[in-house]
């Protein structure tokens, strides 16, 4: 074959492929509220009689899957996406795949499974000095909500929640399905209020290593998010 | 200087300087009897390059991972003391505070799969990130470290070298501590000549083996002399210290008092012994498992009312562990400080 065959193939089958495999864009999208307002961090929000202002909320959104009528259609080839409320392009996932893909439901981990937290020292999002991994217990750190409460006899408390855990019984990460037509923008909405209201938080302020209330915890944080609207 | 020589100077330069490159860079590959079990470690998905070996015993001497610039990891983990913190039950660490626990010897890494006397590493890659951080032993964040070492004179040169990428990260630096580490390899004791047929063991040290055999090896399995497991070997719990060991990690009550087993290789040199360093000499580990077992639920069924040993039985088998020791490792000029760096 001729070189210039040969180039033309190469273009040629590159252009196809880019068109057939990454023609659509579908954006995820997460949208943190609080009071039905979007957070914004260190702000201070009246909920259940009590000041709160949240000063970190960051989560590991992974393996992340379309469905058509139960059956996988689709699977992120980036292996995770680390959610920071601090930055507001890392709330909007941007995910490419075929054009001839139709889907009836988005899945994803929220955190960070087994095997990855297994597999030695990576890179990018996954990158050890993101603050979401602890050091001295290897692990990912899968959700991160942190704040304070000022109660109305202006008492205030911090509280801490690292939530994770990769080794059974403790197994952290969560799967969301989200049932969502065919489109393009997914948005969905992480209701804080709704993860603040399940915690009790005179009784627990602090939730640091892996245990059966991360565990709890971490379910009560995936319930909180659902599907705001789609265009 | 002949102005042709100067126009071709550059290449010459880069093409000696690929030429070095691509010669350092050969894969490298650990050496062990052909007896021994496959390595834990993914070599063929992560080959050693002679490289990142190198750049990897330049951090682990280099006190720069340390926030006072005073600890490197080789101030807790000496090469000629089987990697192990000798004379100090509990580790020292930065401005003098103390750890919880004695150090531990470095060997034959690439087949663990669980790191630290409780397991809470999970991979050599990752173990650096625990030591670095932990405020009683270099009290550093390893983003800070990331960044001193970037503007080092000497680091981001020795970064493309290894891995083609002058942004230091932390992945690949941990990834080059980690290959250092993996080629601590001990294999060349005297047991294992016995074993290969090149020497043969003293009638002291063949009695001892036998002992050996029944009695320890369940947990101190050949040819690594540890099972890989976590075990609780009958030590009371130091009401101080209050260490439950494996069971702080999965908060399971089957864990509770059990530890890594660790390696007997090199035991010779690795004193003080047990996760706490609780006691001095290889005759008193002995004492305590012929006569000092503490029963608990957890106990190992094997040690339950100890072991028993006689006067003559614990000498016999101090020999065999001194059998254990290999000079070779010990003083291994490839895994001591690098002078000519
Ligand atoms: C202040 C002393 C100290 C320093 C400095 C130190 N270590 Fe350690 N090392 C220890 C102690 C103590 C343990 C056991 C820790 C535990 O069980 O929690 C340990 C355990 C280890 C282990 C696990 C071995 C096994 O078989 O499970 C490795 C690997 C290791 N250290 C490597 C390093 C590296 C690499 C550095 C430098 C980045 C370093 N250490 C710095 C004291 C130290
Ligand atoms: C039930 C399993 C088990 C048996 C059997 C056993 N060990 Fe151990 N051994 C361990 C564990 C676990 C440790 C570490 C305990 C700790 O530090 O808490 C250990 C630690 C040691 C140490 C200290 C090593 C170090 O680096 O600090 C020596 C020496 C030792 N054992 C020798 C022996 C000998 C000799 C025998 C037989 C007489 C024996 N062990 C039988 C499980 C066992």
């Amino acid at each position: 074959m001729s070189f210039r065959l040969t180039a033309f193939f190469i273009l040629f089958t590159g252009v196809v492929s880019a068109q057939s495999n990454h023609a659509r864009s579908v954006e995820l999208s997460f949208v943190p509220t609080i009071n039905g307002e979007n957070l914004i961090l260190g702000k201070s929000y009246s909920l259940f009689s009590d000041t709160f202002t949240i000063s970190a909320c960051r989560f590991y959104i992974s393996q992340i899957q379309f469905l058509k009528d139960g059956e996988f259609v689709f699977a992120d080839p980036t292996s995770a996406h680390l959610v920071d409320c601090s930055d507001e392009r890392s709330t909007n996932i941007e995910i490419f795949c075929s054009n001839n893909i139709e889907f009836t439901r988005a899945q994803f981990l929220v955190g960070i499974d087994s095997a990855t937290n297994s597999s030695g020292a990576l890179d990018g999002d996954l990158d050890p000095t993101k603050g979401m991994y602890w050091s001295w217990q290897s692990g990912y750190i899968n959700i991160k909500i942190e704040g304070a409460k000022t109660s109305e006899d202006s008492e205030k408390a911090e509280f801490q929640f690292h939530l994770g855990g990769y080794l059974p019984p403790n197994l952290a990460a969560q799967i969301v399905n989200i049932d969502v037509a065919n489109t393009d923008s997914i948005q969905l909405e992480v209701d804080l209020e709704q993860f603040l209201k399940s915690i009790d938080l005179k009784a627990r302020q602090r939730v640091m290593s892996p245990s059966a209330e991360a565990l709890i915890l971490s379910g009560e944080f995936s319930n909180s998010i659902h599907l705001k609207n789609a265009q | 200087m002949p102005n042709s020589l100067q126009r071709i100077a550059p290449i010459l330069i880069i093409g000696f300087g690929l030429l070095s490159l691509i010669q350092s860079n050969e894969d490298v590959k650990i050496v062990y009897p052909s007896t021994w079990p496959k390595p834990v470690y993914d070599f063929d998905e992560n080959p050693l390059s002679n490289s990142k070996i190198q750049l990897g015993r330049k951090l682990f001497y280099d006190p720069i991972l340390s926030k006072d610039n005073m600890v490197s990891c080789a101030s807790c983990h000496l090469s000629y003391t089987a990697f192990t913190h000798v004379d100090h039950a509990i580790s020292h660490g930065i401005g003098d505070s103390i750890g919880i626990r004695n150090s531990m010897t470095l060997v034959n890494l690439a087949w663990s799969k669980h790191f630290m006397w409780d397991g809470a590493i999970n991979h050599i890659e990752v173990q650096a990130l625990a030591p670095i951080s932990h405020e009683d032993e270099m009290g550093e964040e390893v983003g800070a470290v990331l960044l001193k070492l970037q503007s080092d004179p000497n680091y981001p040169v020795l970064f493309v070298q290894a891995f083609g990428d002058s942004v230091i990260s932390s992945q690949n630096m941990l990834k080059a501590m980690a290959e250092f580490q993996l080629t601590f390899v001990s294999a060349n004791s005297k047991y294992d000549r016995v074993l290969a047929g090149k020497d043969h063991f003293s009638e002291q040290e063949e009695k001892g083996y036998q002992i050996f055999q029944s009695k320890c090896s369940s947990c101190h399995t050949e040819p690594l002399f540890t099972n890989g497991y976590f075990e609780n070997n009958g030590l009371p719990v130091d009401p101080n210290l209050n260490d439950m060991g494996r069971f702080g990690i999965t908060k399971r009550s089957s864990d509770s008092l059990k530890f890594k087993v660790p390696s007997l290789r090199n035991i010779e040199f690795s004193q003080p012994y047990m996760h706490d360093g609780r006691f001095l000499s290889l005759h008193e580990v002995l004492k305590h498992y012929s006569e000092g077992i503490h029963e608990s639920n957890t106990l190992s069924s094997q040690l339950k009312g100890g072991l028993n040993l006689t006067e003559d039985e614990r000498l016999n088998l101090i020999h065999f562990l001194l059998t254990l020791t290999d000079k070779e490792f010990l003083f291994n000029p490839d895994l001591a400080y690098p002078r000519n760096n």
